[in-house]
């Protein structure tokens, strides 16, 4: 080649770029355009007060926070989220956690359950959703019907309409669609147990409850940091599902009106909270959301990281 | 039959068997039979009711499906009437979804391709090479799975306003192909470091490129890591609502759960032509499940557990 007869100097040397270069650029710059650009150009709106529409308002320095931190609305969805997550953490760790301790033989017969208990992880949350309006719908839903053929109308209800009973029919629905999730990540915890260590235990003397409490428990502590920072971001900024069942304002009157679909609503005007649009705001409420999911998922992660360690 | 065999309520008959001379002196051999019957039939029983849970509402909305709608008044759970299909028909023609499917097909395909091979030659850069920045721009991508959508949509869309590219399938495509890079990055770049370098170090002294490397080596040794990717973004594309919702406002460029819900909020009543429109945009995702239903468990829960 031409080059090697040419000594190198440093003054003329040309910049050539590591091959790496070559590899990461296409996804960094489409990165870059479509992901890190628009998330910094959010916490620049966050500090205007604009509705989205015609030219940009006055700047307002925090007060879209401030406002939004004294709103009772933020918190009621900030609550609301709150449930969803702590319900969906008691469901997944007795529920999920029982049908994962069942499932773990190898025969065929258990794939099928597998398979099935799975299956609503692939359905979209728009059908989801329906599917669930029609068993719950007032006038052609099934449950009531059902109820009251059995002898229990008294149990029957305006499922989404009560107050009470609309935020359970939304763990209702979201457990239906993710408990496969959760079972299936315990199951590869539980499959990594050893089976001798469990055989020994027993050979030891040791009764069931004391094998799982002693040796298969700590075992899951990797597959319980997964599901419940998992479903902790899942949850959150979830959207689709809540508002296919109760709406853009989380009928009836908020009560289930989730952080997701709040931010929606404020953005586009349709939260009925006033018909204005308010971008900037809605943007500081999303601002405030990912600074919560990313530093309590960091909390988690590093927490459920030392619990890992202390009981394995 | 090892204690962690499956035990069938079928497999177990009366009377003894050579199995249960192993017993121990603590229970006798028909107590214990007896114990290991009722714990077959509760194992079973619970598994059938979880299952029944998961099945039933679909199996209802399969049986709204055919249904007129008087009949969701006289037969809330019974069989339709009769199985014509023409509420597929109508829904089909009448609710958009012919074109909707092929926008759900056009926007998944290319958000999946795109964000994977993006993801790829990336995470071969990162996984392949040692450098300062590299470590903090694995970071970056993977940091994008803590954005909520809720967010990051917002200046996207005043951003595709701006550029009057709004109301059409293009954005979301676009959006789709950078969003599915993180998750991308994360599976694949956790698989790459796993692989064993020797076939590269060989081929790098045949004076194969590290294009070619990546093509002839690193990729086919990747499928399974490739298969996870391609269905963990896959059924979130096509699956996904809110994107498309927002972005989305001309009727022939809704994808189906876009399509679905503009129906829902125009024909409030129509549930038969509703809920055909459901099974229709579900029946490929389902269909490919049952084909792959052990590839699509272990490719939906690979990107949780390499985090």
């Amino acid at each position: 080649m031409q080059m090697d007869f040419q000594i190198p100097h440093p003054a003329r040397k040309r910049w050539r770029p590591k091959p790496y270069v070559f590899f990461i650029l296409p996804a960094l710059l489409a990165y870059s355009v479509l992901f890190i650009y628009p998330t910094l150009r959010a916490f620049y709106l966050s500090f205007f007060d604009w509705t989205g529409i015609g030219p940009m308002g006055d700047p307002v320095g925090f007060a879209n926070f401030r406002r939004l931190l004294s709103s009772d609305r933020f918190w009621n969805a900030a609550k609301n989220s709150s449930k969803l997550f702590l319900a969906m953490f008691i469901l997944q760790n007795t529920v999920s956690l029982g049908l994962a301790l069942l499932l773990n033989r190898k025969t065929r017969i258990t794939h099928v359950y597998r398979a099935i208990i799975f299956l609503p992880v692939v359905i979209s949350a728009v059908a989801t959703g329906i599917i669930w309006v029609l068993m719950l719908d007032p006038q052609i839903g099934v449950i009531n019907p059902v109820l009251s053929d059995i002898g229990l109308s008294t149990l029957e209800r305006r499922w989404q309409a009560d107050p009470v009973w609309a935020m359970r029919t939304v763990y209702l629905v979201q457990f239906w669609q993710w408990n496969g999730m959760a079972v299936v990540l315990f199951l590869a915890g539980l499959q990594s147990v050893p089976e001798d260590l469990k055989q020994a235990a027993t050979v030891d003397g040791a009764k069931r409850w004391q094998v799982f409490r002693d040796v298969t428990f700590p075992m899951l502590a990797p597959a319980f940091t997964i599901i419940t920072v998992l479903s902790f971001i899942l949850i959150f900024r979830a959207f689709d599902l809540i508002y296919v069942l109760t709406g853009p304002q989380g009928a009836p009157a908020g009560y289930t009106h989730v952080i997701g679909v709040l931010i929606y609503g404020d953005a586009f005007g349709t939260s009925g909270f006033s018909a204005q649009p308010r971008m900037s705001y809605a943007v500081a409420e999303g601002l405030t959301l990912f600074i919560f999911l990313a530093g309590g998922s960091a909390l988690l992660l590093r927490a459920l990281g030392k619990r890992e360690e202390a009981i394995q | 039959m090892s204690a962690t065999n499956p035990p069938f309520a079928t497999e177990v008959s009366p009377g003894p068997s050579s199995v249960h001379f192993e017993t121990t002196a603590t229970a006798s051999p028909w107590k214990r039979r007896g114990r290991k019957l009722v714990g077959n039939v509760a194992w079973h029983a619970v598994l059938i009711a979880a299952s029944a849970f998961v099945l039933l509402p679909i199996v209802i909305v399969f049986l709204g499906s055919f249904k007129t709608i008087p009949e969701f008044f006289s037969s809330p759970y019974g069989l339709p009437a009769s199985w014509d299909l023409s509420n597929y028909r109508e829904a089909w023609a009448e609710a958009n979804l012919q074109t909707a499917a092929v926008n759900s097909v056009i926007s998944t395909t290319f958000g999946v391709v795109v964000s994977t091979a993006l993801a790829a030659l990336a995470a071969y850069g990162l996984s392949r090479f040692r450098f300062r920045a590299g470590m903090g721009i694995r970071l970056l991508f993977i940091g994008g799975l803590v954005v909520p959508v809720q967010l990051i949509i917002l200046p996207l869309f005043i951003m595709f306003r701006q550029l009057g590219l709004l109301g059409g399938l293009l954005p979301l495509c676009l959006i789709f192909a950078v969003f599915g890079i993180p998750l991308a990055t994360l599976v694949l770049t956790g698989f790459f470091a796993q692989l064993p370098r020797d076939l590269e170090d060989a081929a790098r002294m045949d004076g194969a490129s590290h294009l070619e490397i990546f093509w002839r080596i690193m990729i086919p040794l990747s499928r399974p890591a490739l298969a996870a990717v391609v269905i963990l973004n896959g059924v979130w594309m096509w699956n996904d609502f809110f994107l498309g919702f927002i972005l989305i406002s001309d009727k022939n460029a809704m994808t189906l759960p876009v399509a679905i819900m503009a129906f829902r909020g125009t024909y409030l009543t129509k549930w038969g032509l509703i809920f055909a429109s459901v099974i229709i945009s579900s029946v490929p995702v389902i269909v490919a499940y049952l084909m792959l239903s052990r590839q699509f468990i272990a490719g939906l829960t690979a990107g949780s557990v390499k985090g």
